[in-house]
């Protein structure tokens, strides 16, 4: 909002309004003296487009659900295999090499043989897969960290090579320098 | 009435408020001043407020406005004439003042120029006192011109001491930045000597605010941005902040450097402005070039030096910037006002 004087007011928007107790919202007119003149004898630093400061890191995912609930339901398998009657329990009484029965009893035989052979193979696979996400989720975890580390090293780095340079130009004068300029 | 609020009859002084701000922009510092300066003499006598243009007669708060122009234009005669005519004067306002006045005093705020014997000049510029002042009465090759201490009334909201602006998130500590570009819209890259002050102090956080949007700087990149709409927004915004550096106060009393004194916050600005004499005097530093700006702005991360500027300068601007009653009393001596009793006609 451009005041009689052409200049604007300074720290709020055009949206003033009453604020709580009844004081009244907004505005300053513009002061003193006009802008100083922004001579560029010692151009003012540039700043970043985008954020430095490291955002909060993602939980551990060695910890997350995910890969907690593969851990859980391969137990319950596990227990409920111990648990189950082995194949072909249910025959036993039939007797081997007794007629018919007997003959189904050896197919049935070499059947569970195959499948728990099998059974076994695909638990040793299952275990060394979860074992696999664990040391995969570990990595991540700890690349996770590191990268989170290195960020507040950069945020670190620019903070203080930041402030260092600018004592660097205010003790050599340049700072000095170019307020001379602008008064003069 | 004739001609707008006042009164023939002189028995009963009245005093007039001729101000181009009053009504044309509202929300000005110039306004501001004009309206505390309104209120505390309707304590002492009947105000009749005047502004340029034409129209009818129109209420505004306590206050009846008149535009003064066309045949509205006020024939009585006034106890004391108040005047705010912007910094490039004006004629209109300067003449009619001069014939409401006809000898009373004619008091100038906002550093107007008129050509009106005996006129006061009220404004910033006491660097031993931080007070407004009222300055005239002299001059003419007879003793200097009298200097009266009369600060003025700027309201602040309590409240926001305690409150925390939802913008701010969670950042916990910051040093605010009033910025100097009052003509540019908002714009995301600050002005030089901001960016300065971001290089330098890249390890904290620090809010510029310009015109209406606040953002928020954190090793040299903006890590939150939001609207500050109303006073109570900027209020809280300077109450929580570690300081307040003003890059361009305004030229009437410096109206934000006032109240971040009144919620304990010190303030740094430049040397030379409105706000050099209330810095001076306590609550603040000033700074004549960038390199002493950044040197202002490391003192206040001492706790000592800012708690010892945060009393100081709370204390001085609650003295000539927080007692109604006290700028009343004040502003009656050098125009020549009874202070009432019983609280004066308002």
């Amino acid at each position: 909002m451009t005041g009689p004087d052409g200049r604007d007011d300074k720290t709020l928007g055009a949206g003033g309004e009453v604020g709580a107790g009844g004081e009244i919202g907004a505005g300053g007119e513009v002061g003193a003296g006009g802008k100083p003149a922004e001579t560029a004898a010692t151009p003012a630093p540039r700043l970043l487009t985008h954020r430095a400061d490291p955002l909060p890191l993602p939980p551990a995912l060695h910890d997350a659900e995910v890969v907690a609930s593969l851990h859980l339901r391969w137990a319950q398998l596990a227990a409920a295999g111990q648990g189950a009657p082995p194949l072909g329990a249910g025959d036993a009484d039939d007797g081997p090499g007794v007629g018919r029965s007997g003959v189904r009893a050896k197919v049935r035989a070499r059947v569970v043989a195959a499948a728990r052979a099998d059974a076994a193979a695909d638990r040793g696979l299952i275990g060394d897969l979860i074992r696999a996400v664990d040391a995969v989720a570990a990595r991540v975890d700890e690349v996770t960290a590191r990268v989170g580390n290195l960020e507040l090293l950069v945020q670190e780095v620019l903070d203080r090579s930041s402030e260092d340079l600018v004592r660097v130009q205010a003790a050599l004068g340049g700072l000095d320098d170019r307020v001379r300029d602008e008064q003069a | 009435m004739d001609g707008g609020g006042a009164g023939s009859d002189v028995s009963e002084p009245r005093i007039a408020v001729l101000s181009r701000s009053w009504a044309e922009a509202q929300r000005s510092e110039s306004a501001e001043a004009v309206r505390s300066i309104a209120g505390a003499l309707s304590r002492l006598a009947p105000v009749d407020v005047f502004v340029p243009g034409e129209g009818a007669t129109f209420g505004d708060g306590a206050f009846d406005v008149t535009p003064i122009g066309g045949a509205h234009a006020p024939r009585a005669r006034y106890g004391a004439v108040v005047v705010e005519a912007g910094r490039r004067g004006d004629g209109e306002l300067a003449r009619s003042a001069g014939s409401l006045a006809a000898g009373a005093p004619v008091l100038a705020v906002g550093g107007a120029r008129f050509t009106v014997d005996g006129v006061l000049d009220v404004g910033p510029g006491d660097a031993g006192t931080g007070s407004w002042t009222v300055t005239g009465g002299g001059g003419g090759g007879g003793p200097a011109p009298a200097v009266h201490h009369v600060g003025l009334y700027a309201r602040v909201h309590p409240d926001a001491l305690s409150r925390r602006h939802y913008g701010l998130r969670e950042i916990p500590d910051y040093l605010l930045v009033l910025g100097d570009r009052p003509g540019m819209p908002a714009t995301p890259t600050p002005s030089d000597r901001t960016r300065w002050l971001l290089a330098r102090f890249a390890r904290q956080h620090v809010v510029v605010l310009e015109g209406g949007v606040a953002r928020a700087w954190r090793s040299r990149s903006c890590v939150a941005q939001f609207d500050v709409h109303t006073r109570m927004d900027l209020w809280i915004l300077m109450a929580r902040a570690r300081g307040v550096v003003d890059l361009l106060p305004g030229d009437v009393y410096a109206r934000e450097c006032v109240e971040a004194l009144r919620f304990g916050v010190p303030i740094v600005v430049p040397g030379g402005s409105a706000a050099d004499g209330l810095a001076s005097a306590a609550g603040g530093m000033r700074f004549t070039s960038t390199a002493e700006l950044l040197s202002c702005a490391e003192a206040l991360g001492d706790p000592a030096t800012r708690a010892a500027l945060a009393s100081s300068g709370r204390e001085a601007a609650d003295r000539w910037y927080g007692d109604p009653h006290a700028f009343v009393t004040r502003l009656a001596g050098p125009l020549g006002l009874a202070v009432p009793v019983d609280g004066g006609p308002r």
